[in-house]
């Protein structure tokens, strides 16, 4: 299967499973070998910072933001994870624990938890959940205007709709039904 | 509902970096002093955060299995083993694919892929005092558009990088670590020669916080636009004044046959 930079946006664009899949796995291991070689990351973080190096890449694909790769997926990937990398260790460096155990702190000891990032994560935890549960209309037409960045007139063609002021209500009432996910379980202090 | 709805599109509009004068600055300014107008905004971003998150737990999920995958190939094996057979040719096919692209390249735009890697972001993530309060001098506008410019950056996505920073409304030749940061996104995104040009302008510019990563920048984009020749003397003089890429630039000028 030979495939150039502008097949793999296309098929990651497609949502193509075998292809995001394969990608993924192809360097894997190699970057944890790297990060283990240069800097002596334990493997488990390592993993982790790759998953989020992936996803980045994923996301610049379907929201537009990577629309050509100017050099090979490898050289994509690694750099975004030598990034994440760099802020890891930096942060390490800032407090003077490394990241795994600040983490286990945080789970040993309530008291030293970070309510407000906990909070973050049961919130995001709640809409993906409420996500799920909107229509399929929904789904799409909020998928298409904020992760996908179309514009109004794009999605009323896609989604075969009479005008824009009706996408934007429609948007509008979509949005109001996921917001109401935490507007129901959280006050406004808890954003502060 | 109108109120409602104008209000949505407004806060839309203003997390989507589209508010712009007047309007710009009453959102903001009821942003200081409404604590529950700011809570709804907050609420907003959070929205905005849950739905990129349900985008992409799919994959998250995709890939975590794919970890699984590897790290218990027997497993895999017994179970799916026409899958996985499947998957290994594909690895392999894929493999060649990009062996086959690899070897399509230059041997200076090679040299560039393996050498390049942008300059960590001083700007908003920096401890470089000078130049991360550069951030605190400027406007709310341009702040924020320089946040989102390297928040691109930190993702690679240097498209972004580069049109963010070529819209800050103020004069970014005048603030040189900007434009620094604006060279290493050009080079990134491809656009070699505005890139060399500005990188050239910095060259000349005396004390500035990113003097010993000019010759390095300006060696890998000759690299990248195939002029070796030109990369050489940039090469040399990293490794006569002893600068931090001193044995990248030996490696290179080995690998270019010096």
């Amino acid at each position: 299967m030979f495939m150039d930079g502008e097949t793999i946006i296309k098929k990651i664009k497609q949502n193509d499973k075998s292809v995001i899949v394969e990608i993924y796995k192809s360097y894997r291991n190699e970057f944890i070998a790297f990060t283990f070689k240069n800097y002596k990351i334990d493997p488990e973080l390592a993993k982790e910072i790759y998953q989020d190096a992936f996803l980045a890449f994923y996301r610049n694909i379907n929201t537009g933001r990577l629309k050509k790769l100017e050099s090979s997926v490898k050289t994509y990937l690694f750099q975004i994870g030598k990034f994440k990398l760099h802020n890891e260790l930096k942060r390490q460096k800032r407090t003077g624990i490394p990241v795994e155990e600040q983490w286990d702190l945080r789970v040993d000891n309530p008291d030293v938890c970070r309510p407000k990032e906990e909070k973050d994560i049961l919130m995001q935890k709640a809409l993906v959940a409420g996500f799920k549960k909107l229509s399929e209309k929904c789904r799409q037409l909020l998928r298409l205007f904020y992760y996908e960045h179309k514009h109004h007139e794009e999605i009323m063609q896609i989604m075969d709709y009479a005008t824009v002021d009706s996408v934007k209500t429609q948007k509008y009432k979509c949005f109001k039904k996921l917001e109401s996910v935490i507007k129901s379980d959280y006050t406004s202090e808890d954003f502060f | 509902m109108d109120e409602s709805l104008r209000q949505y599109e407004q806060i839309d509009n203003y997390l989507k970096g589209k508010l712009e004068g007047e309007a710009l600055e009453a959102f903001e300014k009821r942003l200081q002093k409404d604590r529950d107008f700011a809570g709804e905004v907050e609420i907003h971003r959070k929205v905005i955060d849950g739905i990129y998150a349900a985008q992409e737990e799919e994959v998250r999920e995709l890939i975590m299995e794919a970890d699984d995958e590897v790290e218990n190939p027997e497993l895999v094996q017994k179970t799916f083993w026409g899958l996985y057979s499947y998957a290994a040719v594909i690895t392999l096919l894929l493999g060649i694919g990009i062996y086959f692209i690899f070897f399509y390249q230059s041997k200076p735009q090679r040299l560039y892929e393996e050498y390049f890697q942008p300059y960590p972001n001083q700007i908003t993530e920096g401890t470089r005092g000078s130049v991360s309060a550069i951030l605190t001098a400027l406007p709310e506008p341009q702040k924020d558009t320089i946040i989102r410019a390297m928040h691109a950056y930190e993702n690679i996505d240097f498209y972004t990088t580069v049109a963010l920073l070529e819209t800050v409304d103020l004069n970014i030749k005048s603030y040189p670590e900007l434009l620094f940061y604006l060279s290493v996104g050009q080079l990134g995104a491809g656009k070699v020669k505005h890139a060399i040009s500005n990188f050239r302008q910095l060259k000349k510019m005396p004390d500035q916080y990113f003097s010993k990563e000019i010759d390095w920048y300006l060696a890998l984009a000759y690299l990248r636009s195939d002029q070796p020749e030109k990369a050489k003397p940039h090469l040399q003089s990293i490794i006569q004044n002893r600068l931090p890429q001193m044995q990248e630039a030996k490696s290179i000028l080995h690998e270019l046959g010096e």
